[in-house]
């Protein structure tokens, strides 16, 4: 497309903030305040848009880097699996009742979904999951605990994160006060949260819950919304 | 005789048709970026492993969001390239944290301008860019370079530079401006 260079104009304060917001340096509570300004200020959006298309002309300058021909295999192996899960994946759950299903659903779906098993997989296997569906919710979670990468793979399998609330993933031991993992991601499917060891050692046994909470999560550190979800979280 | 289409159109072709689901159009869009953009991911993450890792979660956003791509209103290969940059930024802040490696700014990649497969409208834009940041102090277009090839944010700037945090924002702000000046000339 082509960039009209005259439009809020570099005198106005919005030039600036619009480099900042495409460059990143902006804090959540600054980012949400400009998001709140684009919604109705266009010409802010096509600085924005200039911005954008400008900065991103900085990546001539870095070398161009052929990946692996596994990496090819891998992602063709997610992004087509994922697809061929949405028809796979709704008989299943008519049919597995939740409760005495759940964990070997878990592991099917996890099979088919996560790893693109369908196009033969990746060595990355997840050592723990859980499969968490909600209460008056329609919205399907699952976790997997990859220990070598020391990341918690969160995925929102269904649904939608309810607007004006955030969903919490809380791992819950018996006699210990829960401990936040992150939120459910709202505009991606998926989301990896890195887990410090000791937290990450607590999670074999332990039951994964998710609470709603306000916007970006509960601020006092323990769930402050009702429970909406539970599930154990098992072997894979 | 048969037209010949520009790069630009060659890939917004290649999206639309991603877009319904063609794995074809997939797997030549691939073939086509992936070189590119794995060098976002490496040069953002500096680790081949979770360079891979966003390179991943780049195409497969890509395969299911190629019908979001013309609302925004950018040229393709922006799209693709911001789409992946930011993932790759977001991951790199999400890590546990670690010093920032030291930016020196009076030692900073060449402006090496627009290569030669860049496509006319987008050589140009490229070319006002980088006559743009001539004009800006070395270190100042050093700054704004870090900031959107390393995704540093304001703090990690100022560690590496071992400039003061309010400084490198006045700096950069002002970089910024002045860029913005020039280019609107």
């Amino acid at each position: 497309m082509s960039v009209g260079v005259d439009t809020v104009g570099p005198e106005d304060g919005g030039t600036a903030l619009a480099a900042e917001y495409v460059l990143g340096l902006m804090s959540d509570a600054e980012s949400e305040a400009f998001e709140a300004r684009l919604a109705d200020e266009d010409a802010l959006v096509d600085e924005v848009v200039l911005w954008t298309e400008y900065l991103a002309r900085l990546v001539d300058a870095i070398p161009e880097t052929a990946p692996a021909a596994a990496v090819k295999r891998r992602i063709e192996a997610t992004a087509f699996g994922e697809t061929l899960g949405r028809w796979s994946r709704s008989p299943l759950r008519q049919i597995i009742p939740y409760g005495i299903g759940g964990a070997l659903a878990a592991m099917a779906l996890w099979a088919a979904v996560s790893f693109g098993l369908v196009g033969g997989g990746g060595p990355e296997q997840p050592v723990l999951v859980a499969d968490v569906t909600l209460e008056d919710l329609p919205v399907a979670i699952h976790a997997g605990y990859f220990a070598e990468a020391g990341e918690l793979l969160v995925i929102r399998e269904q649904g939608e994160v309810p607007a004006g609330a955030d969903l919490e993933l809380w791992l819950v031991q018996e006699g210990a006060a829960p401990v936040s993992l992150g939120l459910v991601p709202r505009t991606e499917e998926r989301v990896r949260y890195p887990l410090a060891d000791v937290v990450a050692a607590d999670l074999g046994g332990a039951t994964l819950a998710v609470s709603r909470e306000p916007p970006g999560g509960s601020i006092t550190g323990l769930p402050t919304g009702p429970v909406v979800g539970t599930a154990p979280v098992l072997p894979f | 005789m048969t037209i010949q289409k520009t790069p630009h159109e060659e890939i917004e072709e290649l999206l639309a048709r991603i877009a319904m689901g063609d794995r074809k159009a997939f797997s030549a869009l691939y073939d086509r970026t992936s070189a590119k953009l794995f060098g976002i991911c490496l040069r953002v993450l500096g680790d081949r492993a979770e360079a891979e890792e966003a390179l991943q979660e780049a195409y497969v956003r890509i395969w299911n969001r190629a019908d979001a791509y013309r609302v925004n209103g950018f040229s393709p290969m922006t799209w693709l390239i911001t789409l992946t940059r930011n993932i790759a930024v977001d991951r790199r802040r999400r890590r546990p944290a670690r010093p920032a490696e030291a930016l020196d700014l009076a030692d900073t990649m060449p402006d090496t301008g627009p290569g030669p497969e860049d496509i006319t409208e987008e050589r140009s834009e490229a070319q006002r860019l980088h006559a743009c940041l001539r004009e800006l102090p070395d270190d100042r277009a050093a700054l704004v370079r870090s900031a959107y090839l390393d995704g540093f944010t304001y703090a990690e700037l100022s560690e590496a530079t071992g400039i003061k945090l309010n400084t490198v924002r006045t700096w950069l702000r002002r970089s910024l401006i002045q860029l913005r000046e020039c280019l609107a000339r």
